[in-house]
């Protein structure tokens, strides 16, 4: 695990992870003629599953030609489920990654089927023994199927298990010490266990190897019913930008994006949201 | 590392929670039912919205009706189709039929309504 003059975490077998990519946003089609109007914005992630590598939107293309270095991020390989990885999916994050050169791909910590019923959701594991091995060998496997190295997020949890054995932090630090996995640090995530478990971020972040951090998520929510709904359709409240501020401080950070999946705003105030999350790292970065 | 057991044992209560969200099951034990509710809730209003994204023409037309309908939609059927585009067409047929069902309600008397159903086939 060599940490790289430029800040970057090195890979598995000292294989060179990401390299700096600065602020980013999740394309969507819904704003993708806004994404490149957005000042500031140096990169796209995009939701493998919408983009089919050999029919590529024009827009999308255009932005990739223009240098924007684009990141297939996966939602539906179900890293945590006990039956095996779905090839098609696998093939889609692969493809996406050698279509666009992307410098790595990301997935998360979760399940999102079981017994071939579809949850439409990103589920929590059990933080198990059991759940670590069925984790460790699927990444593993993700890990020899794709051509770049593989980030993996901490989820948006409503529920929790009463087996757990392992805190989030203890869990992802045994997955990134057996399959030298990077992590998609989601702050929005350590804040919405904060409200939803009663989790303090800080003492996440202070446990978990953040020279593993590929790139981070950023993203506003609501708490209807008492708990915290990361909707990715709401504004990015204060308290999650001060727990990236705190990221920031720890450790030198690849990449930030700012991820919108509904309710789309006016592009002003989508730049506004970019300007924020700026805003923290300039002023990290300042003192 | 693995073991056939323990692995059995987490897809069992993998299934248990996905069964509780999506096929109206009972929460996996020790489980926050009122959380496994929530969440329930949560995925019926994602489906929702994905719904309105997909078939705008169709959310604009429910207006505030919208989500009521959707909620009433998915209790009806709450496992989620494979994907969004058949929701939609799975949601839109469901609207047309309740709208369908409330005009002839609102048309024919109770008495003549039962029979009326029976001979189009629409009801046994």
């Amino acid at each position: 695990m060599t940490a790289r003059r430029d800040g970057l975490p090195g890979g598995p077998d000292g294989a060179i992870a990401p390299c700096g990519l600065g602020l980013g946003i999740g394309w969507r089609p819904e704003i993708d003629l806004a994404v490149p109007r957005l000042p500031g914005v140096e990169w796209v992630e995009v939701v493998a599953e919408n983009v089919d590598p050999r029919a590529v939107p024009a827009s999308l293309a255009a932005l990739h030609q223009r240098g924007l270095p684009v990141i297939p991020h996966g939602v539906s390989l179900s890293l945590g489920g006990t039956e095996p990885l779905d090839g098609k999916r696998l093939g889609r994050l692969a493809g996406l990654a050698e279509r666009f050169g992307s410098p790595l791909v990301s997935e998360h910590v979760a399940f999102c089927r079981a017994g071939g019923m579809e949850a439409g959701h990103l589920l929590p594991l059990p933080r198990t023994r059991a759940a670590l091995g069925v984790l460790t060998e699927n990444i593993r496997a993700a890990q020899a199927a794709l051509p770049v190295p593989l980030a993996v997020e901490n989820i948006a949890a409503l529920v929790s298990w009463p087996e757990d054995e392992f805190t989030e932090a203890q869990f992802l630090t045994e997955l990134v010490e057996r399959t030298g996995v990077l992590l998609l640090l989601d702050v929005a995530n350590l804040y919405t266990a904060q409200v939803n478990f009663g989790l303090d971020p800080i003492a996440t972040l202070d446990a978990l190897p953040l020279d593993r951090v590929g790139y981070v998520h950023v993203a506003g929510g609501v708490l209807r019913d008492g708990v915290w709904h990361d909707t990715h359709a709401h504004p990015v409240s204060q308290e999650i930008l001060n727990i990236l501020a705190a990221l920031a401080e720890r450790t030198p950070l690849p990449g930030v994006m700012l991820e919108r999946d509904d309710a789309y705003p006016s592009d002003a105030e989508l730049a506004a949201e970019i300007a924020a999350i700026q805003e923290v790292l300039h002023e990290v970065r300042a003192h | 590392m693995r073991s056939a057991r323990t692995d059995d044992e987490l897809a069992a209560r993998q299934l248990s929670l996905v069964t509780a969200l999506v096929a109206g099951g009972t929460p996996p034990a020790g489980v926050d039912s009122e959380r496994v509710r929530i969440q329930a809730l949560a995925l019926v209003r994602k489906r929702s919205r994905s719904v309105a994204r997909h078939r705008p023409e169709l959310a604009a037309g429910l207006g505030a009706n919208f989500w009521p309908a959707f909620q009433r939609y998915a209790a009806a059927d709450p496992t989620p189709p494979a994907n969004t585009s058949s929701d939609a067409k799975r949601f839109a047929r469901y609207v047309r039929k309740s709208r369908r069902n409330r005009l002839i309600r609102l048309l024919l008397p109770s008495s003549s309504r039962r029979a009326w159903l029976v001979e189009r086939g629409l009801r046994s």
